[in-house]
């Protein structure tokens, strides 16, 4: 009956720890074909992470290779004593999906360039792949969109990336009571949305 | 299920109901969460509120895997170049930039202090200067 064991690493897609640091190991002594498995062990997930915060197929791409560049470039900061790989990698990636939210809305920019940012279509994914999707899981997406970017980001660390709140803290720079109490009313909100559901 | 709802709200306090949220979100004590289980054991609408905020998380996490999903080869086209400098060989550069800039600095004191222009000085200033080299510890 403990939650926790709906929450474990598995929980979007990424392998075990041990696996993860062996292949930072290999990462580091120079091995170009782990840098090749560390990448295709994450890359959904951030790039699911990064689509979720931002709707944007090119946003979330970019934020993707951003993230991937940054990370393997600085790979030799990474200490595995401070946090778990998957926890400091969210942090790269949602530090980056926020510059992104916050550039859409920069003054600095033309009326041409505000018409452009936005957020176009927000409640539906693109329509290739609206298609795939079954109409309970297209009201879901609905409603996780439906969420404010804060509530949205804490929930997406929570149930998809499978955090503490400790890591969603870590990972979004605030205390973990707030991404708690966060984590309640995002629940809440989607509990409401989706009631006709459960 | 609309039903069941319903029936539910009647009487929460004496159930577990308050605590059920808290409860699948992990946000109890263990005290508490262990109050909240046998309590579950013994009284199935408490286990199907439980089963009903859980199915919250479950919806979630199969909406983003599909709905967030990249499109068909895409995160192999975006995946990075080969990295050329292995990290290693970086950190021992980082390691030896300070003895570098010592040596540097050396150099250069001793160049004020002998006046300096004697071709031995120049020459030692020449090579600490070149960072590829850094004198061996
Ligand atoms: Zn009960």
């Amino acid at each position: 009956m403990n939650e926790s064991t709906s929450l474990v690493w598995g929980v979007a897609g990424t392998g075990p720890p041990d696996e993860t640091a062996t292949l930072i190991d290999r990462c580091l002594a120079g091995e170009q074909a782990a840098y090749v498995a560390l990448y295709d062990q994450y890359s959904g997930v951030i790039y699911r992470l990064a689509y979720s915060l931002l709707q944007q197929q090119q946003d979330a791409e970019e934020v993707l290779q951003d993230s991937f560049e940054y990370a393997f470039r600085r790979l030799d900061h990474f200490d595995p004593r401070k946090s778990a790989f998957k926890t400091w990698l969210y942090r790269i990636a949602v530090s980056r999906c926020h510059n992104k939210r916050r550039r859409k809305w920069l003054p600095s920019l033309s009326l041409q360039q505000l018409d452009d940012a936005e957020p176009k279509d927000t409640t539906a994914p693109p329509p290739d792949e609206r298609a795939a999707l079954n109409e309970q899981q297209r009201a879901v997406w609905a409603a996780v969109v439906e969420l404010s970017p804060k509530l949205r980001e804490v929930a997406i660390l929570r149930y998809y990336g499978g955090l503490h709140y400790g890591e969603i803290g870590e990972v979004l720079g605030i205390p973990p009571k707030t991404a708690e109490s966060r984590m309640r009313l995002a629940h809440k909100a989607l509990r409401e949305q989706l009631s006709e559901l459960v | 299920m609309g039903i069941e709802a319903m029936e539910l709200q009647s009487d929460d306090i004496a159930h577990a109901r308050p605590l059920i949220p808290d409860y699948v979100l992990g946000l109890l004590s263990a005290d508490e969460s262990r109050r909240v289980e046998s309590h579950a054991q013994q009284c199935p609408a408490c286990r199907e509120a439980i089963r009903r905020e859980r199915q919250i998380e479950a919806l979630v996490r199969q909406s983003v895997q599909a709905a967030a999903r990249p499109p068909a080869g895409r995160l192999a086209q975006l995946r990075p170049a080969p990295r050329r400098a292995a990290p290693l060989r970086r950190q021992l550069y980082r390691q030896l930039a300070p003895l570098t800039a010592l040596a540097v600095l050396l150099v250069v004191v001793l160049l004020a202090q002998t006046g300096g222009l004697g071709r031995s000085a120049c020459r030692s200033a020449f090579f600490a200067r070149r960072p590829i080299r850094p004198p061996r510890r």
